[in-house]
């Protein structure tokens, strides 16, 4: 039976899972800081109540961002060190798709689906996928004014902590927009189960260099004149 | 413990430099590799924190695996893994922290959090016989201190700067000059064809009849000085710019023996039974102060010890050697250890 080991830190938690088969143990803290101290002690106690060692993981999936940098980097760093030693395939997946198989199954309808992650700044990362969750528009950051031209005027569900900038400017335009209560952080359970569906031809060619972070925007910094 | 020969990983991510090293207890570097990011900063005229973490946690692990290959050991034949727990740009610091906690963790091994400057202090214990205690001068980019290393986990901290740190000096003086980061290596090779002589730059703190903080540091006063220098005049030539090289390099040189004879001479007054001035961290790379403060031992009576260039300027080889100390005396951190972008040698 196959078993994943989930991270993720992106957005102001602390969050792993194991999924072994269809069984599924995870745990999840809100935090903004502290999660360097934390991570491992978690990833240690999750397998040690599993009664997995590290040996036994078939996959580690990972959050690589959007999210806050630094954060972003612990759970990155930290699977990409247990990959290393352990020698375990390693996958990356973005925040946005995590949010985005977090909606259940049956409230998926024919609206386009728009991922908005609070940026910390004025402007908010965006994902728009369609109905299958496919992806219609690359991922980017806009501010809310631009938020039309984005997303277009076909019906549209919205999820994720950057919606609440966005809801006055799609209100007006979607008057049937849904915001589902959900998607303030992804959670490591769905990344497990997302892992859990990808074919070995998904994650066998993943080198140790394949899994990135996926920051959507440069390294706040200006060149001296 | 202490019988056997161990083998240690060490990871370096404090500053611009990612590094990996794997050193044995009896103090062979069995490799050793260093990734520098100043391309990556070049543009910048300094380290940019954020695109230091990014260039670290692209390469690390790969880098890490490297490191290993080259020493022909696997995770299994270590007996620990040792990482810059900090003082450092945090960013970086955690990157390294995480990989090495996820390898410690998988291969069960100790994890030791050494401090960044404690690698650099303890360097010369891995490349010469050298017992404790003895006076350390550490100089480089982000500090400049003056130690007694009473032991791997014993620091006493006579000085420190009031200021700039004798590195961000160099580096500071060489932007004024046009030359890229870090500048070290072009001010003291400039310096060699100039006249140290023909600007009386400022010896902040040397001298007078009252000396209120004979063991501290400052160089703003320096930095300023040198720059009105170069502001008065329009255009320098060559024999400008080296003979600016050259004094100010002088003038650092006073300030460290200054500073190292008063320290030294404390260390008589109180009878430590001091046998070395040490100097360590990437200033310790010029050769010029090196001569300097040679002179300075031999005044006192005692050896002089600068590691290699290479392991001046940082790199695992360090964080590796200082983590085998701590594993000697039996100290090993927890997998919860903070990263912590401050860190004084004091509170070890």
């Amino acid at each position: 039976m196959k078993i994943i080991l989930g991270i993720d830190t992106t957005l102001d938690q602390c969050s792993v899972a194991l999924l072994r088969g269809t069984e599924c143990l995870s745990d999840s803290q809100q935090m903004q800081r502290g999660q360097a101290e934390i991570l491992m002690p978690k990833i240690i106690t999750l397998l040690r109540k599993a009664d997995v060692s590290f040996s036994d993981l078939n996959m580690i999936a990972v959050t690589v961002g959007p999210g806050s940098f630094t954060s972003l980097r612990i759970g990155l760093a930290t699977a990409k060190g247990l990959s290393l030693a352990a020698q375990i395939p390693i996958v990356g997946f973005k925040t946005f798709e995590v949010l985005a198989h977090s909606i259940p199954t049956s409230e998926n309808n024919d609206s386009n689906l728009l991922v908005a992650i609070d940026s910390l700044r004025a402007d908010i990362y965006c994902q728009l996928y369609n109905p299958q969750l496919i992806e219609i528009e690359s991922a980017t950051t806009l501010f809310p004014e631009d938020i039309l031209n984005y997303t277009g005027f076909k019906n549209l569900r919205a999820i994720g902590n950057g919606i609440h900038a966005l809801k006055e400017q799609l209100s007006q335009y979607h008057p049937h927009v849904i915001f589902p209560e959900l998607g303030a952080s992804p959670t490591s359970e769905v990344l497990c189960q997302m892992a859990m569906k990808l074919s070995p031809l998904d994650y066998q060619n993943s080198d140790l260099r394949a899994c990135q972070p996926f920051y959507l925007r440069p390294p706040d910094v200006t060149l001296p004149r | 413990m202490l019988d056997k020969c161990m083998i240690i990983l060490g990871i370096e991510t404090s500053c611009d430099d990612t590094a990996a090293a794997v050193v044995t207890s009896d103090r062979v570097i069995k490799s050793n590799i260093v990734r520098t990011q100043s391309t990556e900063h070049l543009p910048f005229g300094g380290v940019v924190p954020e695109i230091a973490a990014r260039a670290h946690i692209e390469v690390l692990d790969q880098l890490i695996k490297n490191a290993l290959d080259q020493a022909n050991v696997t995770f299994k034949e270590l007996d620990g893994i040792a990482v810059t727990g900090g003082p450092g740009l945090i960013g970086g610091v955690i990157v390294g922290v995480m990989m090495a906690k996820a390898i410690a963790a998988v291969h069960n091994l100790p994890f030791l959090a050494v401090n960044h400057l404690a690698g650099h202090a303890l360097t010369a214990r891995l490349t010469n016989d050298l017992e404790f205690p003895y006076l350390l001068l550490l100089v480089s980019g982000g500090h400049c201190q003056i130690l007694i290393v009473h032991g791997a986990n014993h620091f006493q901290l006579l000085g420190t700067t009031i200021d700039d740190a004798v590195g961000e000096a160099f580096d500071k003086i060489g932007k004024l000059l046009g030359f890229s980061y870090p500048a070290g290596p072009q001010i003291e090779s400039l310096a060699k064809n100039g006249n140290p002589k023909r600007f009386p730059f400022p010896r902040p703190l040397v001298g007078g009849v009252k000396q209120t903080s004979p063991y501290a540091f400052s160089f703003s006063g320096l930095k300023t000085a040198v720059r009105t220098c170069i502001q008065k005049h329009l255009s320098l030539t060559c024999k400008d710019k080296a003979d600016i090289c050259a004094s100010f390099q002088a003038a650092v040189g006073d300030v460290l023996s200054d500073r190292c004879h008063n320290a030294l001479k404390w260390c008589e007054d109180k009878k430590l039974p001091l046998q070395s001035l040490v100097v360590a961290g990437g200033v310790a790379a010029n050769e010029y102060l090196r001569k300097r403060l040679t002179l300075i031992a031999n005044e006192h009576n005692v050896n002089f010890v600068a590691p290699p260039v290479a392991l001046c300027t940082d790199n695992a080889a360090m964080i590796a050697w200082a983590g085998i100390e701590r594993l000697n005396l039996g100290l090993s951190d927890g997998l919860d250890f903070a990263p912590r972008p401050r860190w004084s040698l004091e509170e070890i």
